[in-house]
């Protein structure tokens, strides 16, 4: 029996099996529906606007025109105002404000009189990414209005020396769903074929019909390569599902070639299968394949730069987010879906995720047929 | 000819001795039940005959070929069936049937045919659409046996093919095992039951790893002067290995 026809054989009852198994029905529909449904919707990267506390010891018009500033650059959004730093220190503790703005009563006096003038923020660090995003805001509005008060008193007309002019390309409302709903595919596709297979393969087993499987013509190599077809067309027919839901129902634009996905999701899929036989090659019950899976899972979401950039990340972690294959097809959906790139652009990623598809199929194949024979 | 010859055959897993420089040989067309204790050994061997484990020493010759240089073509003569009936619960009686048929290589027609007429030969004709798990343990062990005969192999191993069956059951199984044998087949089986051994052309008796008893019942009986086969294992055998 050839090769290509003992998968044949092994995959139309991987395809059967799957079609009457609750689990992987539930893990396959139900699974990706409720995590775009939370992404999509619910998820919003864009941090809002900051609530911010005032306590105004100065009272003047150069203290309210600076809060004025606060509140107009729309990053900031004044709740409380408190005549001391104790009562604002307790509006923060209560979380009604992440952000104290404390100016000292002398704020007016200095200000006008061309002298350095020092305002306090204060800024919640329990929530960290507010509290890089307020200082960032506060410090660009300090900035501004140090600038306009220096232009005015030498140059007199008002006129800033320079001015930033951005411009935000490929996702110019800055939509989260544009942005996390093509890493979530990569990281969707890949739980969903890892989990089935090893399970499936687990589960056969545990029964004991991998090794009747084995006694017959198809043998250990058929058995592999027909879970490999069968999971791998599995997760390509759920990938396109999930990209067209992306397309109509998230209405993410797709600025580069369509013809581009449908390869790329291929090439994703062969790392994601063999990663799933690796574990069913190690794992011998079903729990324990579920536990590996997760083992997997985590540093594909943390380390992959689908929610955190990799650049941001130690050395360490850089190098081993290299091994990950949602690394380069969470960068290379990104690149093509958002940034329309084409394939000179993305050639290098290709590359890197075909040699890592290749080991790891190479790898998992082999200790596959070691472990079970 | 011998279907089995195996010689000196042993086995360790760790500290424990599985098998210990057992020898049997089985002629072909004839049933051999191996008997033994709970962990004496029985399943390691019929697995190792099956080419699913490795013997650590010894030779085994299957069907006049050597197990160990050629393992793959020696496994595609055999029939199959393990302790846990190894089917698929999910598949119904027919797709567990046609898919193993088509794992034995035949194309979609020859499948049919073979299904139809295994299905026959096990009675499973009134069975075929329901899914495997909703059966009975009898049903299945039928649908076990007829998965192993399916291709139909010159050689079977079957583990405990009468376990957990009600006596017509057994007795159904036993009938067509022996028209199996009858037609040329050779069936190596192992079972707890005496009265299972006693239709045996030959039988082995395996104690802590060791083959202590083996040959046709009526001549152990006969050696030992008992008239009973009970009393060959009760009397002819140190209490430690029964």
């Amino acid at each position: 029996m050839t090769l290509g026809r003992a998968a044949l054989t092994m995959a139309a009852k991987e395809f059967r099996q799957f079609s009457r198994d609750r689990f992987s029905l539930v893990l396959t529909v139900g699974l990706p529906a409720f995590q775009l449904v939370l992404f999509g919707y619910a998820l919003n990267l864009s941090i809002p606007e900051i609530p911010a506390v005032v306590c105004n010891l100065d009272g003047a018009s150069q203290s309210r025109a600076l809060v004025r500033s606060f509140e107009a650059s729309g990053m900031f959004r004044v709740v409380d105002y408190v005549s001391s730093s104790e009562a604002m220190y307790q509006v923060m503790i209560s979380g009604r404000a992440q952000v104290g703005i404390r100016i000292p009563n002398s704020f007016s006096g200095e200000a006008l009189a061309g002298r350095h003038a020092a305002v306090s923020l204060w800024i919640d660090g329990s929530a960290a990414p507010v509290a890089a995003q307020a200082i960032t805001a506060a410090n660009a509005i300090a900035g501004h209005r140090a600038m306009r008060q220096l232009v005015a008193v030498t140059d007199g007309d008002g006129h800033l020396p320079l001015e930033i002019r951005a411009r935000v390309l490929f996702n110019p409302h800055s939509r989260s769903a544009n942005f996390l709903i093509p890493g979530l595919i990569g990281i969707l596709l890949q739980m969903i074929t890892t989990l089935l297979i090893a399970i499936s393969v687990v589960r056969e087993r545990e029964k004991g019909t991998l090794h009747q499987v084995m006694l017959t013509p198809i043998g250990l190599r058929g058995i592999a390569a027909g879970k490999l077809l069968a999971f791998g067309a599995i997760g390509l027919v759920e990938g396109c599902v999930l990209l067209i839901l992306m397309r109509f129902l998230f209405r993410v634009p797709i600025h580069g070639s369509v013809s581009l996905l449908v390869p790329l999701l291929v090439l994703f899929l062969v790392p994601s299968v063999a990663i799933g036989l690796l574990i069913a090659s190690r794992a011998k019950r079903q729990a324990h394949a579920l536990q590996l899976t997760y083992l997997v899972f985590l540093p594909s979401v943390l380390l992959s730069g689908y929610l955190f950039p990799v650049t941001s990340m130690p050395a360490v972690m850089q190098s081993v987010s290299r091994f990950l294959p949602p690394t380069y097809y969470v960068s290379l959906l990104r690149a093509v879906i958002v940034r329309g790139a084409g394939v000179a652009t993305i050639a290098s990623d290709v590359i890197a995720l075909s040699l890592l598809s290749l080991v790891l199929l190479a790898t998992a194949t082999w200790r596959f047929t070691r472990a079970i024979n | 000819m011998n279907a089995i010859v195996a010689s000196h055959v042993s086995k360790r897993f760790g500290a424990v001795e599985a098998l210990s420089d057992v020898t049997v040989a089985v002629p072909e067309g004839t049933i051999f039940g191996l008997l033994g204790p709970n962990g004496a050994g029985k399943s390691t061997l019929l697995r190792i005959l099956c080419g699913l484990q490795k013997a650590d020493l010894g030779s085994i010759q299957i069907l006049g070929r050597d197990l160990s240089s050629e393992n793959s073509e020696v496994q595609h003569r055999i029939g199959y069936v393990s302790q846990e009936l190894s089917i698929y619960d999910d598949l119904s009686v027919r797709e567990n049937l046609r898919f193993f048929a088509e794992a034995y290589g035949h194309r979609r027609s020859a499948a049919d045919d073979l299904v139809r007429t295994t299905s026959d030969a096990l009675q499973l004709q009134n069975r075929m659409d329901c899914i495997t798990g909703t059966l009975s343990r009898g049903w299945q062990q039928r649908l076990a046996l007829a998965c192993a005969m399916l291709h139909r192999p010159p050689l079977l191993l079957l583990d405990e093919p009468t376990a957990g069956l009600d006596p017509l059951a057994r007795r159904q199984i036993w009938e067509l095992l022996r028209s199996e044998a009858t037609r040329g087949v050779t069936v190596f089986l192992t079972t707890h039951h005496l009265d299972e051994a006693e239709r045996c052309d030959g039988i082995g008796y395996l104690g802590r790893g060791r083959m202590l008893l083996c040959g046709p019942p009526a001549e152990l009986m006969a050696a030992g002067g008992h008239r009973r086969l009970e009393d060959v294992f009760f009397a002819g055998l140190p209490e430690a290995a029964r």
